[in-house]
């Protein structure tokens, strides 16, 4: 029997995931979760066999949760699962320590075959992607934010979310002094000068802003 | 949001009244110091005027004076050479006594200035005499002639060459040993007259009014002031105060003198024979005469007198003569001045429009370029709603779709009938709640109750769902005869109504709204009210303000907005229509 842990803030693509995973008799769900900050306590006391988790959510994000997850628990096998297919989630999902990375817009049976993967010990990335990977290595085509540290990245793309310091430092369980070293490094790296141009290099990367803080639509 | 039009003192901005005393204080400090300079040089030089008229005057003056004399000199040489003269003295002859008579007589008559002529003999008896009395001629009686041995012009003549005169010293004339009035000033000339033998054998004598040439001297160049004539002791001779003169020969006036009244000027008569001095008194100037320096080759006699002609000129007359000049040198610089500030005021002011009016577009084209920022970063936000909602509720959705097709064909393959069921169920919710998510979408990218129902219902209908959701009440009215207002102006007035309405959730804590859309004349009025807290004019500049401003001005409408707090916000629009 493989137990499954499920980190997606879609209600929907979770149900559509249990669905999917518990029409095969070996495969559980045992719990779900809408954010990091749900299922890092859960993850840690149900110590699930695979852990499926989105990477953009509201509050820390699916980077952030993993690494606190494998700062604890060492042997938590974790399958990333994202709309984003950008080479740069991928490196830095696996450099954090992931066990896979799959789109979501890819085969949904992928996701089967990925968590009996996992569960056995192994490694999978979505086939597309590990080419796209493998070609774009080395060849002058990665994205400028290759140059960024995982930590890195992962305030990158807070800040360009539109977080202030302070908000990335209670996210993060960091002081806000070590989040503003992290933004000058990451200035400094892409060579910007404010917010504004880092938001800019985020669009131009496909990283959106997937998280809107207010749901307000006021013009 | 209307720009500020403050009133400033003479239309000048404080920053242009610094420029306007940059512009004037130097000119004013260097006309001041023209002014004065050139009044001390003007005055100087008017001082100079006065004094040197003073001084040509009595110099003229007392050159007059000494023609005069030598002029009569003269006379009394002549006539002492008379043939008749000698005839009379030596022969007695009375037929040459009757012509001299009827010649002197004709000579008084036709000079007017001589008081007495005398013919004396050696022992100083008066032989002719002709007295000019009341205009007309006397001669005197011979029983009336009386001896003038004594007196000094006889025995000075008679100690003198041929040729020689004797003047006195300007006195009064004495008659019968008392003096003659009303006063006669007298000025004495005496001649001796010789035979072929050289010896003296009479004195010829002149009774001379010296009150002419005084008439003469007080007369002549009347602005130079006041006339004063004093003697060699001071005493005065002419004065207009007549009740100081003849000290020198009435012993109750005796101390009244020149050198009592103003003894610094008589210290420097003193010492010159002419000059100026300037006291506190006035100008005076003085110039002596001395009646001896017109006899050429004649020593004067010792104890001989000579006087001093003055003409002071008071201080009033001076300060008159100098202000009254002036005035007008002073007057123009002080029109131009005047006419400077004019023009400098002019220039400043239209300096202030200009300044004032370039502020105004400054403020216009920032706020133009906060308003495109703004734009640009709706814009953004825009795209990244759109974004989301691809992402999220489109993208998420069509993963979860995909999950439970996956799902249904595992179960179908299996001959699971429920399963597949309750998939298909899943799907069927999923999906609609996708096409909820495109319609809300939809809306906020374009009302479709405008589109479809028109700019009242549309309005109407948003305010109802607006009111329904803040918990508010709301009164809505517009007017029945509402024409077609075609596209654009729909879309403004419903922005500008939905960006009121967001305001007012946010910050006004209004209990109810009131909207009125009304058309008048070829106006369309546009009036959104609330009972909320107001606000202060700090802060009617926002940027949902700014940009419903800027969307009835692109359509020549006004906006003016009205609020203070605790007063509610009122928002008044009024659009031009044209009627179709």
């Amino acid at each position: 029997m493989i137990s499954v842990y499920l980190v997606d803030d879609h209600a929907a693509v979770r149900a559509g995931f249990r669905f999917l995973l518990e029409a095969d008799e070996d495969i559980e769900v045992i719990g779900e979760a809408s954010s990091g900050e749900d299922a890092y306590p859960e993850c840690l006391r149900l110590n699930p066999d695979v852990i499926v988790a989105d990477i953009s959510m509201p509050g820390e994000g699916g980077l952030a949760f993993m690494r606190r997850l494998l700062a604890k628990s060492s042997q938590a096998r974790i399958l990333v699962m994202s709309m984003h297919d950008d080479d740069t989630f991928v490196t830095h999902a696996i450099q954090l320590g992931a066990c896979g990375y799959i789109s979501k817009s890819g085969p949904p049976n992928e996701l089967l075959k990925a968590v009996r993967e996992i569960a056995a010990g192994k490694k999978w990335i979505t086939p597309e992607i590990a080419q796209q990977l493998a070609f774009n290595s080395g060849t002058g085509h990665e994205s400028p934010v290759e140059v960024l540290t995982t930590r890195e990245f992962e305030i990158f793309i807070l800040l360009s979310e539109g977080k202030s310091v302070n908000e990335i430092a209670e996210t993060l369980h960091i002081s806000p002094k070590t989040v503003n070293v992290h933004r000058a490094n990451i200035m400094e790296k892409l060579k910007v000068k404010n917010s504004v141009q880092l938001a800019h290099i985020a669009v131009k990367m496909g990283m959106l802003h997937m998280h809107p803080r207010d749901g307000s639509k006021s013009r | 949001m209307s720009i500020e039009k403050k009133k400033y003192l003479l239309g000048l901005h404080p920053k242009n009244w610094m420029r306007f005393l940059i512009l004037t204080l130097p000119l004013l400090l260097l006309v001041a110091i023209v002014i004065s300079s050139s009044k001390d040089k003007e005055m100087d030089a008017r001082m100079g005027n006065i004094s040197h008229e003073g001084e040509h005057d009595i110099e003229y003056q007392a050159s007059l004076i000494h023609a005069e004399i030598k002029r009569i000199a003269q006379k009394l040489q002549f006539l002492s050479s008379h043939s008749h003269v000698l005839d009379i003295l030596e022969k007695h002859d009375s037929t040459a006594k009757q012509s001299l008579i009827q010649d002197l007589t004709s000579f008084i008559m036709n000079m007017h200035t001589y008081d007495q002529v005398r013919l004396l003999d050696r022992q100083g008896n008066e032989v002719i005499r002709v007295d000019s009395q009341n205009g007309g001629i006397h001669l005197v009686p011979d029983h009336q002639l009386q001896n003038k041995g004594s007196h000094a012009y006889f025995r000075q003549a008679m100690q003198m060459q041929k040729g020689e005169v004797f003047i006195s010293h300007l006195d009064l004339n004495i008659e019968n040993g008392e003096i003659e009035r009303p006063f006669k000033l007298t000025l004495r000339f005496s001649t001796p007259v010789l035979n072929s033998d050289g010896i003296i054998v009479g004195v010829l004598v002149f009774n001379y009014i010296a009150n002419t040439f005084i008439d003469t001297f007080n007369k002549s160049g009347h602005s130079f002031g006041e006339k004063v004539i004093v003697d060699e002791g001071g005493h005065y001779l002419y004065l207009t105060d007549t009740q100081k003169i003849w000290g020198s020969i009435l012993p109750e006036r005796a101390d009244f003198t020149l050198e009592t009244d103003s003894p610094e000027l008589w210290q420097q008569m003193h010492s010159n024979r002419s000059g100026q001095l300037l006291t506190s008194d006035g100008l005076f100037t003085f110039a002596m005469v001395s009646p001896y320096s017109v006899m050429a080759q004649q020593p004067a006699p010792e104890g001989m007198q000579h006087f001093f002609i003055i003409s002071k000129v008071s201080i009033e007359t001076i300060s008159q003569r100098i202000a009254s000049t002036d005035n007008h040198y002073t007057t123009m610089i002080i029109i131009l001045l005047l006419y400077w500030i004019y023009i400098a005021i002019l220039w400043l002011r239209s300096e202030t429009i200009r300044e004032k009016s370039f502020n105004e577009l400054q403020q216009t084209v920032s706020e133009k370029r906060f308003l495109l920022q703004k734009q640009i970063h709706l814009q953004e936000k825009e795209r990244r709603f759109l974004a989301h909602t691809l992402h999220d509720e489109i993208g998420q959705a069509l993963t979860a779709i995909q999950a439970y097709a996956a799902f249904i064909i595992k179960s179908a393959s299996r001959g699971m009938c429920e399963s597949v069921i309750s998939g298909s169920r899943e799907i069927s919710t999923v999906a609609s709640s996708m096409q909820l998510a495109i319609r809300c979408q939809l809306n906020d990218l374009r009302p479709a109750h405008l589109d479809r129902l028109g700019l009242d219902t549309a309005l109407s209908a948003m305010v109802e769902a607006f009111c329904k959701r803040e918990n508010m009440t709301y009164t809505y009215q517009s007017s029945p005869n509402l024409p077609l207002l075609g596209e654009e102006l729909n879309i403004t007035l419903y922005r500008i109504v939905q960006e009121s309405l967001t305001n007012i959730a946010k910050h006004a804590n209004a209990s109810h709204v009131t909207i009125k859309l009304n058309v008048k004349d070829t106006k369309l009025q546009l009036n959104i009210s609330d009972n909320g807290i107001g606000m202060s004019e700090k802060s009617v500049s926002g940027l949902g303000l700014l940009g419903m401003r800027e969307r009835v001005e692109l359509l020549h409408g006004s906006f003016k907005l009205q609020s203070s707090p605790g007063k509610g916000v009122s928002i008044d629009i009024n659009i031009p229509i044209e009627e179709e």
